[in-house]
């Protein structure tokens, strides 16, 4: 292939006027040192006198000129320059006058390389931003408004805020009430057998937090415990990804009553330095497909506290 | 999954918060408090809306409610499960009487799908006759196979066009032919069905015609996705949350746009005047399409389930009128599910142009026994709507990553799966997320729909019986194989449902109010933008919407030119299993629209592909 602004030149990879040779590899950018025994154009000590009158032409290889009555080896690097007896054409070539070498062949100085450096990369900046303005979806393309209307999040009518951790969980009332708090958590009530509890700690102990959660129970009243799902798919709280796992037990009235059994789901999340722990129990109900897998009744109810707790910085 | 006995189970904790201490005395005295005689106090109608943690410990006994509201519950019960399930659960009664009608459904092979693909890929549309001429199945090959039927002494109903072929004769004839016995069965609670005791396969004398076998049985397991809870959003909040309010206030109503739906029963006409009056919105605009002796007798009222399936048919009438009132409603009802890809057939022949939105399913998941030869019957009705320009929006279901849930099988139910009807690659399907309203009624965010206590969600994964098509490219599409769904998704989850009016269930009197969630709830949503939109690109002499995919996933690169970009990505929340993410995921698919913005990409998209019949 030929460079068609430059057609005894080579294109190269970039297409350069730069790169010659059979191999186009690329030639070193001005300023930079041209291994011993080459000559790159441009380079210091090797600058190209004027044409002088009576020049054929060029050398190829590194644009000394060479006279009609030059032999057919270049008089500076020896590169064979007549090799073939001229063609004929109907077509001359421009010949290139030493005027448009000096771009390329001077020596930039370091400080106009820097400006020159500078100057095409803010060409470049502003050129890909007028690309990406122009291309990309914009307002005055929209026939209907465009911005998104993004309001501020409508919060739950009653939340309970934790000023020590800083988290808040809103939850629905009724059915659920604050049955009790301290520091570290809440705890949310509906009655005796449908309820969750909410407590945080520092630290990413995510398993050691579930643990904690469930030796917490009371195995006078949760007695006959049993794993019923080592696992809660999707475990989560306020949308930190996290892990969980799901039991059942005959829970038993401390001061006497109906023994019921109850399902147990307790999930932990690790945020930062915090991890919050959601412990819900409510009776299983196993009556329909849509109490599967862990027969937790009324569960919805207690996903929303789960969802909606908001993490300390979330919004 | 069931474990040792572990009372008491974990040893104190040395990590043991000392703050914790006294939530396990206060969990000492709510238990105690059950024991003493319903012992919970009155309600406490002064409750703080704001309760600060004050660091004290205080301790109160739960202000004493002892119910709760009703169980939030899918629409389609009692529990049915699979047909093969059913049976195995039943007590077999034997072969059916020999002269017993039984009618099957035989998919026929189309032919050219590969390149049916590539010209739904550029957006390109057929004429039901072209359609029938160069992609549906062969005169002559299925001439040919109707004549060995014949000969059989089984009598065959096609007409050229026609994707499936309804077949029947006496069971005897059936079971010869076929060589699969049919039986009577007797269930548990006094049901009587017959159905195959394996699945039908195309014996050799016609396997080269037929691609699925459905049918041969009067099984009813009616499978919706609606979900009832406590709360509910209106069509003006959800109108405004999804950016459709500049359409609507151009005058865009949905006028001129036929939407259809696939039903077990419909509601009555007063529940739905009561949902109009409630909304302040015209009357309803519904033509109902019945033919019990090809697609069985719906239920009607009274009967034991038709709560539940009317249920879903009310969502799915109202949450279409509530944004689009102008759009036609056009409900097909079917009695048996066997017959219910018949059914759609006959809609999608009766309507071409128009759109579909179903939230029913003839089977749960990729693994029940029946589902290929279901996906692959009802995928070559969907490529015979999608090349005449019908849209159809399909719910991806309610059990997150775990389609087989409903089934009720525990061998299944931990399996990631997908719904085979919406994983269809010419269906949009549709996913679930959970809304969060802004202050002022606009966007606030979103997040896939994911319960993990009740494991409810938005359904998606991957298919294994359908390939990615051509069209499903974009960010977040890199290395899937199998067809992805969902989508797109939209409001689903039960905390942030639709507010919804229903027929009563036993022992309740006239429309019941209440909010409604589902993937059932996010379709038709989707069905509904795309009545107003199409109605929009009608006014400019534009093409409708049609099979939306690959535009949609064209708008998701965000190629040069695209007026705006007409998805919330969705990055917060899973499915239970796959977390969505930027870019499509298989939690909430592409996102949740901005219809203002989706409207003004379809115009500038079918400007693109000017030419094509509408």
């Amino acid at each position: 292939m030929s460079n068609p602004n430059f057609p005894n030149f080579p294109t190269g990879a970039a297409g350069s006027p730069w790169t010659s040779g059979p191999s186009a590899s690329p030639a070193p950018a001005p300023g930079w040192p041209v291994p011993s025994g080459q000559h790159g154009p441009g380079q210091p000590g090797a600058p190209l006198p004027p044409a002088p009158p009576g020049t054929a032409g060029f050398c190829t290889h590194c644009g000394t000129p060479f006279a009609t009555t030059s032999g057919p080896f270049c008089r500076k690097c020896g590169n064979r320059v007549r090799t073939q007896a001229p063609v004929a054409t109907n077509y001359t070539y421009p010949t290139m006058p030493a005027s448009w070498v000096p771009a390329a062949h001077r020596k930039l100085g370091h400080v106009g390389f820097i400006f020159a450096a500078v100057g095409a990369l803010a060409v470049i900046v502003v050129a890909i931003s007028a690309a990406a303005v122009a291309n990309k979806p914009t307002t005055s393309y929209c026939h209907f408004f465009c911005g998104p209307q993004v309001g501020s999040r409508l919060l739950g009518q009653t939340a309970y805020d934790n000023s020590k951790f800083g988290y808040r969980v809103e939850y629905e009332s009724p059915p659920f009430s604050v049955g009790g708090q301290n520091a570290s958590g809440v705890l949310l009530a509906a009655n005796q057998s449908n309820f969750i509890l909410i407590t945080a700690e520092s630290g990413g102990d995510v398993a050691g937090a579930i643990k904690t959660a469930l030796s917490d129970l009371s195995s006078n009243e949760f007695q006959d415990m049993q794993e019923v799902s080592s696992v809660v798919p999707g475990a989560e709280i306020g949308f930190i990804p996290g892990s969980g796992v799901v039991y059942n037990a005959s829970l038993v009235p401390a001061g006497g009553g109906e023994a019921q059994t109850v399902v147990i789901v307790c999930m932990a999340a690790s945020n930062g330095n915090m991890t919050l722990t959601a412990l819900a129990v409510a009776p299983q109900d196993l009556s329909s497909v849509s109490q599967l897998p862990f027969g937790f009744a009324n569960a919805t109810l207690f996903d929303f506290e789960v969802s909606n707790t908001i993490w300390p910085g979330q919004s | 999954m069931a474990g040792p006995v572990v009372t008491p189970r974990h040893p104190a904790s040395s990590k043991r918060s000392a703050l914790s201490l006294p939530l396990v005395a206060l969990l000492t005295l709510l238990v105690s408090a059950c024991g003493a005689a319903g012992a919970l106090g009155p309600d406490n109608p002064a409750h703080p809306s704001r309760v600060q943690g004050n660091g004290a410990g205080r301790m109160a006994l739960p202000p004493g409610r002892t119910t709760l509201p009703a169980s939030p519950r899918i629409s389609a019960l009692p529990p049915d499960p699979p047909l093969n399930a059913a049976e195995k659960e039943s007590k077999d009664l034997g072969l059916v009487p020999p002269g017993q009608t039984i009618t099957l459904t035989l998919t026929l092979k189309q032919r050219g799908t590969a390149q049916l693909d590539a010209l739904l890929a550029r957006g390109e549309r057929l004429t039901p006759s072209q359609w029938a001429g160069k992609y549906g199945p062969s005169s002559t090959a299925t001439a040919r196979a109707r004549a060995t039927l014949a000969r059989a002494g089984i009598t065959s109903q096609w007409s050229p066009g026609e994707v499936s072929m309804a077949v029947s004769a006496g069971a005897a004839r059936i079971e010869r032919f076929f060589g699969i016995p049919v039986h009577e069965f007797l269930m548990p609670d006094g049901t009587r069905f017959y159905g195959p005791l394996r699945p039908f396969v195309a014996p050799p004398a016609i396997a080269h015609e037929v691609v699925a076998i459905t049918g041969g049985d009067d099984y009813r397991d009616y499978m919706t996705a609606a979900i009832e809870g406590p709360d509910g959003v209106t069509p003006a909040q959800m109108t405004s949350f999804y950016d459709m309010t500049p359409l609507r206030n151009s005058g865009v109503n949905g006028n001129g746009v036929t939407v259809m739906f696939p039903e077990w029963a419909v509601p009555t006409s007063d529940v739905l005047a009561a949902y109009a009056q409630k909304f302040n919105l015209p009357a309803f605009n519904v033509s109902v399409v019945t033919k019990p002796s090809a697609w069985g007798a719906p239920a009607t009222p009274g009967s034991q389930q038709y709560a539940d399936v009317a249920g879903e048919a009310a969502l799915d009438l109202e949450v279409v009128h509530g944004l689009a009132p102008g759009a036609k409603e056009v409900v097909y009802e079917a009695g048996n599910p066997s017959d219910l890809l018949n059914m759609l057939e006959a809609m999608v022949t009766a309507h071409p142009g128009a759109i579909l939105s179903s939230s029913i399913f003839v089977v749960s998941c990729e693994q029940d026994q029946d589902a290929k030869q279901v996906a692959m019957a009802s995928d070559s009705v969907f490529a015979q709507a999608a090349s005449e320009g019908t849209s159809v929006f399909w719910a991806a279901g309610d059990r997150g990553a775990f389609a087989c849930l409903p089934d009720g099988n525990s061998s299944t139910e931990e399996t990631v799966s997908v719904s085979p009807m919406g994983a269809s690659p010419h269906v949009t399907s549709v996913g679930g997320t959970t809304v969060f309203l802004a202050s002022n009624g606009a966007y606030y965010k979103e997040s896939a729909w994911g319960e993990p206590i009740e494991q409810w969600g938005g359904g998606g994964g991957f298919s294994t019986i359908f390939q990615r098509p051509s069209w499903q490219v974009g960010p977040g599409t890199s290395g899937i194989t199998g067809r992805g769904v969902p989508d797109v998704a939209a409001n689903a989850d039960i905390e942030s449902g639709w507010d919804i009016f229903s027929p009563p269930q036993s022992g309740q009197n006239g429309p019941q109010e209440g909010p409604v969630g589902g993937t059932s709830a996010a379709t038709p949503c989707w069905a509904a933008i795309a009545a107003l939109i199409d109605q929009y690109l009608h006014q400019q002499n534009l093409k409708s919407i049609g099979f939306a995919d690959p535009a949609l996933y064209l708008f998701s690169t965000n190629p040069k030119g695209l007026p705006a970009v007409p998805f919330h990505q969705i990055t917060e929340g899973s499915n239970l299993h796959y977390p969505a993410t930027a870019g499509w995921n298989p939690a909430t698919g592409l996102g949740s629209p901005d219809v203002g913005h989706l409207a003004d990409d379809f115009v500038w998209y079918d400007r693109a592909h000017a030419g094509s019949p509408s």
